[in-house]
């Protein structure tokens, strides 16, 4: 019977069936899981306690499928392992009875579910894997058939240990036996069935039944040689069925589930059974055939169940058949097995709670096979029983395959849109999520521990034994400091007041020299200063001196006799270096002051002009009492003309000069203001201001001739209330006359603030100079005779001021006439006054009577003197023949007595006259034989004019022109007035 | 909805709580570290749970490492939503031995 191609074909059907139990399984693991995973707990102990005897019976593969169960076999309770037994068995029945009800019900679906395991059948590559399956279970049969013969020898106590595989085996035996019992039946039934309704199915079935014919017989074989061994210990099983009405309850149970099972696997079931269907078909035919051979089977299985004996029969020719052939089978039932199982656990453990729900079980059956009714009337409507058949039997090609797929796709596309619309809903909700949620990411640092330092580690280990850690450091004082500054300049320096050893002050940087020579300029300077002190102090103490001898014995004081008649005696003035070669050209007393005497020296005759001083003109300041030397010398730059004081007091003196300007110095300056030239007799003052700075237009053109000031002792001393006005003594008007007939009047103004510095208008003002001149007018002299009036400019020579009547003043002219002209107005009468002489003369010298007789006499060059009433034009006397035609140089009035004046011609001869005594001769005439005579000058005297020292006697001045100058005091007869003169004089006029 | 929001610094106490429960006065045994590291890991879990974060899904980290001198860095990256989600660690440290106890919260939509 077998052949290569019968035992391939039954293998692959084996195969598919195996396949199909698999995914039978996989498919039950998502619900079985539960029931799985309690099973497993249940089962946890027996795990370890599996014998490894096991492993020699069963190909892994078999181990891996069915751990559960066969643990569940070998546990070592015998009693646990006969109840289980029994349940077994119980169930097995059970299950029989439900196949065969289902079998009934189920009918019309069973062929649909060949579909499956043909699908799968076209890999048909894996058959050395079947191969050595069926190796295996060939030994695995040898085996088995010993241990049988064994058994069947040995008791029930035996029966015990042989059991652990012939349980498995049995188990497997009785399903099959059972399944292919309903099959039978059912195959009866669908066969009368399809007899009745469709010809082709049966006659396609019977087709394919007589082309597998052979595996089938296979098969066959193999059951039957189950069904023997499951016979052998019917008997003995019987006795414990006493519980099977209450596991009946649970078969129901199990049928419920297995229904449900069912509904959601049905796909998968529904291939199973078609296998089984075909299975059972080809069997059932062989069986029909070979009933005869079975005989001897039956024997045995007597004592079993109508039922079951039935269907051992028809599997019993299985034992005829060569081991070769059925060993294969015995595979089979293990994986249907397996899938049966699960359920049959589960039951299991439900047993112990629904055993005592009896009335329960009614319940539940009658829900199965509602449930299975309404199954069955919902695949009825699915499917036509054509398509049903043509399907189940005849196409177990692709196309079968195809079909069943749509059939699973609408199932699942049911899910598919199911779970599809459940995604779109959470998608949906992702989306809206995600569209909220910023996912971020975000670094923590959980821990971070650093290396343990050598030190620590140290301190660790050693720190802690009584030891402590001191720190200390040394040399904390120990610290450099640094600074870096510009170093500081210093210098001592050291004061001394009052200077000791000539030496007031030193230290760095001062020459010891250099101070030395500071403190001998500076000890000059203090000389000079007490030098200027004692000068002062002389003077006074000279006048007072002076004054006491002469109360004692006059005329002491007189050095030497006079050889003239005028005077009583002389002295000389001293010549210092200065005015060495210099003679005086003219001198004046200071009108207020009489003792104090102005000189103007002529240029040094010799040529000295090495010496600095010789190269300005000179005038000296003396006072009478002290004539030894000069108390002060004035230098200008160029050569004085004239000079005068100040009228008030000597603290002024003017001079002129030749180049026609006008000096002014301020005899009060001290001396340091005047130390650019020094001589034995102190310094050269230098003018405190000069004209020639000033505007051109305002200063003299030719030297100037005559200079005086604009002020009357005579008038003052009748106002007596203005003589002692010392504060009113510079405020008076200067007058000057140049050459060329022109009168200046000058304004005397004081500067209260002098500047040091010098002031940049005033250019003719010496630095710190409080004086200086301002132009108020100028007069120009006329020609008083028009007849004569010539083309060249008149010269004058000299002006005097009326001292009654300051507003007038009178002019020498070189015409031979006095000008009468005043400040303030234009007529005056008479205009001119006239020499009455032929040609015109120069007058050289005029002079205005100091006392109230208003008389001018005048000297002319021809020798000539007149003199004028002030209101009469020609002369009241002219005197011509007394001097021998001799130029008269000067002539002036006494000032003691109005009727007497002095004349001096250029032969050194002097001529007093007394108008009184003779009024054409002179009274005295002296020739001076000593030398030769240029300037005459009188000082006022003190008695008339009641200022300075009453004692003083008036003296005359006459200075030579070898340099002498000698002061003479005028004799008493010539100095005392006499009485009534005055009237006389002024009557005298009347005469004419 | 954000009612309760993982809040680190009440986590961080209890996990402090949880670290001090177990490991003071332990020292480091190679052998024990993995059971304490479970146990701390499963009451930090539990504990979590009963703050009544309903919400969301714990991550707990437990390192414990023994304390021989050496640097140890530890650090994590989350990417997450931070509004949300949080993270709370301490550590626990005695001569022997250190733990890092993280705890990450993860809000579950």
């Amino acid at each position: 019977m077998p052949s290569g191609k019968g035992n391939r074909d039954d293998l692959e059907r084996k195969r598919h069936r195996r396949d199909a139990d698999e995914k039978h399984r996989h498919h039950d693991d998502d619900e079985g899981r539960d029931r799985r995973r309690r099973k497993d707990e249940l089962n946890g102990h027996d795990a370890r306690r599996r014998p490894p005897v096991d492993d020699e019976k069963k190909t892994p593969q078999k181990e891996s499928t069915n751990d559960g169960r066969r643990r569940r076999n070998f546990s070592p309770e015998p009693d646990v392992h006969i109840t289980e037994e029994e349940r077994e068995r119980q169930r097995r029945e059970r299950r029989e009875k439900r196949e065969r009800k289902e079998g009934k019900t189920d009918d019309k679906r069973r062929p649909k579910k060949e579909e499956k395991p043909l699908i799968i059948n076209d890999d048909g590559g894996d058959y050395d894997r079947r191969r050595r399956d069926k190796d295996n279970g060939d030994n695995r049969k040898h085996r088995d058939r010993r241990e049988d013969e064994v058994r069947r020898a040995d008791d029930e106590d035996d029966y015990r240990k042989r059991h652990r595989d012939d349980d498995h085996r049995r188990h497997r035996d009785d399903e099959n036996d059972r399944r292919d019992k309903h099959r039978r039946e059912k195959d009866k039934e669908s066969k009368h069935k399809k007899e009745n309704g469709v010809e082709e199915k049966r006659e396609r079935r019977k087709d394919e039944r007589r082309d597998k014919d052979r595996d089938r017989q296979r098969d066959r074989d193999r059951d039957e040689q189950k069904d023997r061994d499951r016979d052998k210990h019917r008997d003995r099983e019987r006795d414990e069925r006493k519980d099977r009405d209450r596991d009946r309850h649970r078969d129901r149970e199990r049928d419920e589930r297995k229904d449900r099972d069912r509904d959601r696997h049905r796909d998968r079931e529904r291939d199973e059974q078609k296998d089984k269907d075909q299975d059972r078909h080809k069997r059932k035919d062989k069986d029909e055939r070979r009933s005869s051979i079975k005989a001897d089977d039956e024997q045995r299985s007597t004592e079993k169940s109508g039922n079951r004996r039935t269907n051992l029969e028809q599997k019993a020719p299985a034992p005829n058949k060569p081991d070769t052939d059925s060993e294969p089978d015995e595979e089979e039932p293990y994986y249907e097995d397996d899938f049966e199982d699960y359920e049959e656990d589960f039951e299991e453990d439900e047993d112990e709670a629904g055993k005592k729900e009896g009335e329960m079980d009614e319940v539940l059956k009658a829900l199965d096979e509602e449930n299975n009714r309404l199954q069955v009337e919902s695949h009825r409507s699915n499917w036509s029983d054509s398509t049903e058949l043509s399907d189940e039997r005849f196409r177990d090609t692709p196309p079968n395959a195809s079909r069943s797929h749509t059939f699973i796709n609408f199932v699942s596309a049911k899910e598919r849109v199911l779970s599809h619309t459940m995604a779109s809903k959470t998608r949906r909700r992702a989306e809206d999520l995600a569209s909220m949620i910023e996912l971020d990411t975000v670094a923590y640092d959980m821990f971070d521990m650093h290396p343990v330092k050598e030190y620590e580690l140290y301190i660790r280990s050693f720190g802690r034994s009584n030891t402590k850690q001191v720190y200390v450091q040394t040399n904390e004082d120990n610290l450099d400091h640094e600074a870096q500054t510009d170093d500081v300049d210093t210098k001592d320096k050291w004061t001394q007041n009052p200077a000791e050893d000539l030496v007031d002050c030193g230290g760095d940087g001062i020459d010891s020299e250099d101070v030395r020579k500071d403190i001998s300029s500076g000890k000059h300077v203090e000389i000079a200063r007490l030098g200027m002190f004692l000068e002062r102090a002389s003077q006074t103490i000279g006048i007072l001196l002076e004054e006491e001898l002469e109360s004692q014995e006059g005329g002491n004081l007189l050095n030497t006799q006079s050889c003239i008649a005028v005077s009583d005696g002389y002295s000389q003035l001293g010549t210092s270096k200065v005015l060495q070669g210099r003679h005086v050209v003219c001198a004046c007393f200071c009108p207020s002051q009489p003792d104090m005497l102005l000189t103007m020296h002529s240029t040094p005759t010799e040529n000295s002009a090495s010496t600095p001083e010789s190269r300005f003109g000179v005038l000296c300041v003396w006072n009478v009492g002290e004539l030894s030397s000069p108390q002060k010398i004035l230098g200008c730059n160029s050569q004085p003309t004239c000079c005068c004081f100040s009228p008030s007091k000597a603290t002024l003196a003017f001079s002129g000069m030749v180049d026609g300007s006008v000096a002014v110095w301020d005899l009060r300056e001290p001396v340091s203001m005047h130390r650019a030239v020094k001589t034995e007799s102190g310094p050269v003052r230098f003018p405190t201001f000069n004209t020639a700075g000033i505007a051109e237009t305002d200063n003299h053109h030719s030297p100037v001739v005559s200079i005086t000031p604009v002020f009357s002792v005579m008038a003052s001393s009748q106002k007596n209330e203005n003589v002692n006005d010392v504060s009113t003594g510079l405020s008076f008007q200067l007058a000057t006359l140049e050459e060329n007939g022109i009168v200046c009047l000058w304004v005397i103004a004081e500067i209260s603030n002098p500047d040091a510095a010098g002031s940049e208008h005033d250019l003719g003002l010496a630095p710190g100079g409080r004086i200086k001149l301002l132009k108020s007018s100028s007069i120009t002299i006329e020609n008083p005779r028009k007849e004569i009036r010539v083309k060249t400019s008149l010269h004058t020579s000299e002006l005097q001021l009326m001292p009654s009547d300051l507003n007038h003043f009178y002019v020498a002219t070189d015409c031979g006439s006095i000008v009468h002209g005043v400040r303030f107005g234009t007529r005056v009468f008479p205009r001119a006054y006239s020499t009455v002489t032929e040609s015109p003369v120069t007058v050289t010298s005029i002079d205005i009577s100091p006392f109230t007789t208003s008389y001018i006499i005048a000297g002319c060059d021809d020798g000539s003197l007149h003199i004028y009433h002030t209101k009469l034009q020609n002369p009241l006397i002219s005197l011509v023949e007394f001097s021998q035609e001799k130029p008269i140089l000067c002539v002036r009035w006494s000032r003691s007595r109005p009727a007497v004046f002095y004349v001096l011609d250029s032969q050194s001869k002097l001529y007093v006259f007394d108008i009184i005594e003779h009024s054409s001769v002179p009274v005295q005439t002296n020739t001076i034989t000593s030398g030769r005579v240029v300037s005459m000058c009188l000082s006022n005297d003190p008695k008339v004019t009641g200022l300075g020292s009453v004692s003083r006697p008036p003296q005359m001045l006459l200075s030579f022109d070898d340099g002498r100058t000698e002061i003479h005091t005028i004799k008493k007869e010539l100095s005392e007035p006499q009485t009534l003169e005055e009237e006389f004089l002024e009557k005298y006029v009347d005469k004419f | 909805m954000f009612d309760t929001i993982f809040r680190s610094v009440m986590v961080k106490e209890m996990i402090h709580v949880v670290l001090n429960e177990h490991l003071s006065d332990k020292e480091y045994s190679a052998e024990d570290t993995t059971e304490w590291t479970k146990a701390i890991a499963d009451s930090i879990k539990t504990k979590l749970k009963d703050l009544g974060y309903d919400r969301y899904k714990f991550i707990v980290q437990v390192v414990i490492g023994e304390q021989r001198g050496e640097g140890v860095k530890m650090a994590c990256r989350c990417f997450w939503d931070s509004d949300t989600d949080n993270y709370a660690q301490d550590i626990f440290m005695n001569d022997t031995l250190f733990c890092v106890a993280a705890a990450f919260g993860v809000f579950y939509y």
